[in-house]
């Protein structure tokens, strides 16, 4: 089923090889779920047919397209890392799709079309200090990102998160905060909008936090997601610090339809985000030409 | 290249003899309006090779308004679900591709079929599809192909290529296929003045195109240049901004819009079909996301990106031509005043700062 | 000899009646395409006419008669589905007004007749309505007064030729897109295109003259053109018509001189030297087509009769591109007047479901696709409800027996746009549930009561309601099938040829405003005019476009002026509170927008909760639709 009838140009053939799953949605069980913060729950899935399941690779800061029988299909971004990693994905319910897929149970079967998408950069960072910015559910498509670059901490210099969120209740990933918290090899700060009764950490914006951990310019790289208010004024404390536009990277959200490059829902300026991107720095996105 | 002439009766021969094997879609003029459409042909003599360009894009058969492409069935009680493909191969001829369709359908080619990746509905409609163009003898109302290099002859792209000379039909071979079913008659080989005679016609129908769009010419690619580099006032966008009614039509009726909308609908015996239904960028729910962001939102922005789609070099890479093939279809139907040519006008008249 | 794949068909979504082809193999509808030689539409549709197929795609259909028993709704056969219906409705009363009739105004004229004769012959009941109807009284009242007969005056193509064309009030691109784009095309080869409208709408922006009055004053403005035409006329005696001779005209002249320009420019922000200056072309133009909104959203009567008034003091309604349009926003609302099922003023299905104390016992309604039911409640507690539509509907939960409709497409039948253009639409595609027709559905329950009508098809219907229904006399299907219809002969009436001012008021309208509650608050203007359509809810495309708005503002929106919102200290989205001076209250995102005025605040048709927790309460601002004026105020 999983066909992209030998142009084999995109990211996933070219670097592994194996076809994503382009036009039928692939059946998957959802194995576990789990309440995240409110709004979002978090979905393991696994394929039952396990040759497709061995074809499957994604790489840090892709996406899939996820079908909700009888009530349709949304693109969403994948947390999971590429390695030895549970096949999941974290979802808000925002739409008619989303809140369908909130109803579902364990052993509800979903199809999954993808993976699709460029990806975040892993290779040309080596030997970089990485920082990651997110703000609120924006940590679901940086998880990825991080826990493959634990998983190769020797292949970076200081790897560091800020990561800030409406209140205690808003943090994602929990467990792993906890686990990230532990490891010495990761600098991780946390902040609150606003002081909460048991409450410990940082309060205030993510942008106040890049002072906080000294976060170094030269030799870096940013990952930042998050809602458009955090997502600027970050980029405005990096620019002010004098990182480059090209060191500055993020992923950009827009309404997907197919996933491989056809309908043009997703189109910006003159790229596609779901084939050209959705991964971009931030000098690409500056000349994109339109409302991020 | 190899050329022959058929007379009217062996292309109608030639009409029958393929349906036997073929879907064949023609133009047909619809009687009570005088409409033409280019549809399925039942009977062989309906087919009119010389009725106007048709009203709807040929696009219409590869890429149809709405489709359903999948249907499955989800048992909440067992957990399982059951699907099945919806669209299916059918060999067709395209017989009298008026050229702008064609040049259309290798616009759709190449972004559907020559990307990243393959769109398999498309794919499946074109697979064993034969197309037969047939030159312009002369201009309808509002063409201008001229413009857009996609007219009033084809030069590549078809299967086989007609054209109405005073003594039978000049056919051209484009391709294997045509090389195939050339090869399978005894059709007369035409002589060297019919070629010349072929030109002649061409450039007669040129000399008839009025005098609006073979001036546009050299001001279509200032426009597309102006348009890539993003050159143009807010204030134009907002003019033709004004003027949208945001209906669709444009977009519908474009040989190369091939923007497109997926909804799962449920059915009556609690099936659910994937619909596939066309889409226009004008509409301000296209680009809107779940959440409450619309990145696009003033109806000047949805306006701008369709010409940025139509005329800019950029989307024209991916086309291998221009995004727009000069049918002027959009003219027709645009209840404003805003189809391709006038929004040309539009920025032309920008540029010269109100003359001409 | 015909095409394979594409069958004509009239547009049945709004009351403009274009021409399309439908894309069919005669079992599904694939897509839609524009019908060039159609006279008005001319090869144009609009977002809703170019998703008709995802309309007739739908899944949600009712497709077989049901029976509620013990509260849920099941399956049953005609057979007896209609003999209950006719054996309950003997038990009531028609004429001591125990049944109701609610028709619809999407109905073809072959089911608008015969509804019609089930009601007044079998029911005995005089006590009807049609959804939507409210404005279009008042529109063919006037016009009855003014022409002699209650119908449009001229034609929707004399667009195309006019020299002059007034827009009153409505927000046309937007209601009727097709009329807007014709009227926007004939501002393009030169015609003068006038807009009175309180808010700048798009066809304001199209207009080669916008006047931007206060609400409540269009009427007064219309009036005041008129004196200004007046005076034009007395000093030019060579243009001196013989308009003198009407009735009515000596009271209407003087009342149209006791308008006062400083009060006139007090009331509605506009000077009277302005409106002299417009009277010039008007005076010199030959050909004036004048529209304005009728039915739900529409015009209340004075201002309808001081638009019918200048129209006649013009002294150019004779011309053959001049005419005076009430535009509908629904397809047959015209024909289902013709047809006779409306309600008669004092006398109505509405005021009988609305008055606690009223007979009304059973209601059997067709189609009725707004999604806000009024006097829900009194319905609900009905003894018998039959409901009959093609496509599900809220309506079906208050319903004791429901009937299946075929859709526009699936049958033959007449529709009679804004313009009195009677079209045919012929079925294009089998119904898979062989559901019965309406007036074949009618014509059944009649025989099951013992009435015995004897149509063969809709034909032989239309051959009927020909004869009996005034300036129908001479059209057939068969005729109507050449071309693209005809509209109604308006000298069958016989006072077609009496032409008659209407009495006017010259009233200063106040604003009801006070420094407490300082804003007018006005209902419509919105981005797609569907409002609770249920149609529309059953389309892909335009019901993704609908609910952009509500995307953006989900609990729906007021808008106001930058300027205001500056003095509120309000941005775009956030939430304030909005108090009427009779207490009601809401909570409600502000929109921002540069088209309103200060001072004045809109609020779209579609929030469920804002019109029925907010306007209901106001007796009369839902009637009066586009003119009702409310006085706010507004809180962060």
């Amino acid at each position: 089923m999983s066909n992209c009838h030998g142009n084999h140009e995109h990211g996933n053939c070219k670097t592994t090889g194996l076809c994503p799953i382009v036009t039928f949605p692939e059946v998957v069980n959802i194995d576990e779920i789990r309440d995240e913060i409110p709004e979002v729950k978090t979905f393991y899935l696994s394929f039952p047919n396990k040759d497709v399941e061995r074809e499957f690779r994604i790489r840090s800061g892709q996406f899939i397209m996820c079908t909700v029988f009888g009530a349709g299909e949304f693109a969403v971004s994948l947390p999971p890392s590429p390695e030895n990693d549970r096949f999941h994905i974290s979802v808000r319910a925002v739409g008619k799709v989303t809140h369908a897929l909130h109803a579902l149970k364990p052993g509800d079967k979903l199809g999954v079309r993808g993976p699709f998408g460029n990806g975040f950069p892993f290779d040309e960072i080596k030997g970089k200090n990485i920082i990651y910015v997110a703000g609120g559910i924006g940590l679901i498509p940086l998880r990825s990102s991080i826990v493959h670059a634990l998983q190769h901490r020797e292949d970076f210099g200081r790897i560091i998160l800020l990561y800030g969120a409406r209140s205690s209740k808003d943090l994602m990933y929990q467990p792993d905060i906890k686990v990230w918290q532990e490891n010495a090899g990761f600098e991780t700060f946390i902040t609150i909008d606003r002081a909460e009764e048991g409450w410990h950490g940082e309060t205030g914006y993510v942008n106040q936090l890049i002072e906080k951990a000294k976060v170094p310019v030269d030799n870096s790289v940013a990952f930042v997601c998050g809602p458009p208010v955090m997502f600027n004024s970050v980029i405005g404390e990096f620019l002010k610090r004098g990182m480059s536009e090209d060191a500055i990277i993020s992923t950009l959200e827009r309404q997907m339809k197919c996933g491989i490059g056809k309908c043009q829902h997703c189109a910006v300026g003159r790229t596609l985000v779901c084939t050209d991107g959705p991964v971009y720095t931030y000098r690409q996105i500056k000349t994109l030409g339109e409302q991020i | 290249m190899s050329m022959y002439i058929l007379s009217s009766d062996e292309i109608s021969q030639l009409v029958t003899e393929l349906q036997a094997s073929y879907a064949v879609y023609g133009p047909q003029v619809e009687p009570q309006t005088r409409q033409v459409f280019f549809d399925l042909i039942n009977d062989a003599t309906a087919l009119d090779l010389e009725a106007p360009i048709p009203s709807m894009p040929v696009k219409e058969i590869l890429f149809p308004q709405m489709e359903r492409i999948l249907k499955y069935k989800y048992d909440a009680e067992t957990q399982s679900v059951e699907m099945a493909r919806q669209y299916f191969e059918q060999p067709k001829v395209l017989f009298g591709l008026r050229p702008c369709d064609l040049a259309g359908i290798q616009a759709l080619d190449r972004f559907f079929l020559g990307q990243e990746f393959v769109d398999d509905v498309y794919l499946t409609h074109r697979r064993q599809c034969l197309l037969i163009s047939n030159t312009c003898l002369h201009p309808f109302p509002q063409c201008f192909c001229v413009c857009t290099h996609s007219g009033p002859d084809a030069d590549e792209g078809f299967d086989l290529d007609l054209t109405k000379l005073a003594d039978g039909y000049l056919v051209k071979v484009g391709s294997e296929k045509g090389r195939a079913l050339a090869d399978a008659h005894n059709w007369t080989p035409a002589k060297p003045q019919q070629l010349s005679e072929q030109k002649a016609v061409v450039d007669k129908c040129i000399d008839l195109f009025p005098d609006m769009a073979t001036d546009n010419k050299a001001w279509v690619s200032r426009v597309m240049n102006r348009i890539t580099t993003g050159f143009i006032k807010s204030e134009t966008w907002e003019y033709i901004g004004d003027q949208c009614l945001e209906c669709g039509a444009c977009s519908f009726v474009c040989p190369t819009c091939s923007c497109f909308n997926i909804e799962d609908a449920q059915t009556e015996c609690g099936e659910c079909e994937r619909l596939r239904t066309r889409d226009s960028c004008s509409f301000e729910g296209y680009a809107r996301m779940a959440g409450d962001h619309n990145p696009r939102q003033p109806v000047e922005d949805r306006r701008n990106k369709r010409f940025f789609c139509k005329l800019s070099y950029s989307q024209s890479k991916k086309y291998l031509r221009p995004g727009c093939v000069g049918c002027g279809r959009c003219q027709w139907v645009c209840p404003g005043d805003i189809g391709l040519p006038n929004v040309v006008q539009y920025i032309r008249r920008e540029i010269t700062g109100g003359e001409a | 000899m015909q095409l394979m794949n594409y069958k004509t068909c009239v547009c049945n979504l709004c009351g403009t009646g274009c021409g399309q082809f439908l894309k069919t193999d005669g079992r599904q509808v694939f897509g839609v395409a524009p019908l060039i030689a159609h006279p008005v539409s001319k090869g144009k549709l609009c977002i809703r006419g170019w998703h008709a197929n995802e309309l007739l795609n739908t899944n949600e259909r009712i497709t077989q008669p049901m029976i509620r028993e013990n509260g849920q709704l099941r399956p049953a056969s005609y057979e007896e589905a209609i003999a209950l219906v006719a054996s309950r409705m003997q038990q009531f009363d028609g004429a001591k007004g125990e049944i109701g009739i609610l028709a619809s105004a999407r109905s073809s004229n072959e089911d608008g007749y015969t509804l019609g004769r089930l009601a007044h012959e079998v029911f005995g009941t005089r006590l009807q309505g049609i959804g939507a109807e409210a404005g279009h009284r008042k529109s063919m009242a006037s016009l009855e007064h003014a022409f002699g007969y209650p119908g449009a005056h001229g034609s929707l193509t004399s667009i195309d030729h006019a020299d002059y064309i007034l827009v009153v009030g409505t927000d046309i691109t937007r209601q009727n897109p097709i009329i807007g784009g014709n009227i926007h095309a004939a501002q393009r080869r030169g015609a003068r295109v006038v807009t009175l409208s309180s808010s700048r709408t798009q066809i304001a922006k199209l207009s080669t003259k916008h006047f931007q009055q206060k609400p409540g004053t269009k009427g007064l403005l219309v009036n005041a053109l008129a004196k200004a035409l007046l005076g034009i006329r007395t000093a030019n005696r060579e243009r001196k018509a013989n308009i003198d001779q009407m009735p009515g005209y000596s009271d209407y002249v003087a009342s149209l001189r006791s308008i006062s320009s400083v009060a006139l420019e007090r009331a509605s922000g506009i000077r009277y030297e302005e409106i002299e200056e417009e009277a010039k072309y008007l005076e010199q133009a030959k050909s004036i087509v004048i529209l304005f909104s009728s039915g739900i959203s529409g015009l209340d009567r004075p201002t309808i009769d001081a638009i019918t008034n200048l129209a006649l003091l013009t002294d150019r309604m004779d011309h053959e591109h001049s005419a005076v349009i009430p535009v509908a926003g629904i397809s047959n609302l015209q024909g289902s007047f013709d047809m006779g099922v409306s309600g008669e003023p004092g006398n109505s299905v509405f005021k009988a479901l609305a008055s606690p104390d009223s007979a009304i016992r059973a209601l059997f309604v067709i189609d009725h696709d707004d999604g806000i039911i009024r006097d829900r409640e009194r319905i609900a507690s009905l003894d018998f409800v039959v409901y009959s539509c093609a496509y599900k509907s809220a309506f079906m939960d208050l319903a004791h027996v429901v009937f299946p409709l075929p859709a526009f497409n699936e049958t033959d039948g007449t529709y009679t746009a804004s313009d009195r253009r009677v079209q045919i639409t012929r079925k294009n595609v089998d119904n898979p549930h062989k559901v019965l027709p309406g007036w074949a559905l009618f014509q059944k329950i009649a025989a099951a009561a013992g009435h015995q009508w004897g149509y063969a098809n809709a034909a032989d219907v239309f051959i009927e309601l020909a004869n009996n229904t005034p300036g129908y006399a001479g059209l057939s299907h068969q005729q109507l099938s050449q071309g693209f219809g005809q509209h109604w002969n308006p000298q069958a009436f016989p006072n077609s040829r009496r032409r008659k001012f209407n009495a006017i008021n010259i009233e200063y309208w106040e604003s009801p405003t006070t420094p407490e509650f300082p804003f007018a608050l006005m209902i419509g203007k919105a981005q797609h005019y569907w409002h609770q359509n249920n149609l529309m809810r059953k389309t892909i495309v335009p019901r993704r476009e609908y609910d952009q708005t509500l995307w953006l503002y989900p609990h729906g929106y007021i808008e106001i002026s930058p300027d205001d919102a500056t003095r509120l200290k309000v941005k775009d989205k956030w939430l304030v509170n909005v108090r009427s001076s009779i207490g009601t209250h809401m909570k409600i995102a502000v929109k921002i927008s540069p088209d309103v005025q200060s001072g004045t605040a809109y609020i779209p048709y579609f929030i469920k909760n804002m019109i029925s927790d907010f306007l209901l309460p106001y007796e009369n601002a839902y009637a009066a639709g586009e003119e009702s004026v409310i006085p706010i105020q507004i809180q962060e």
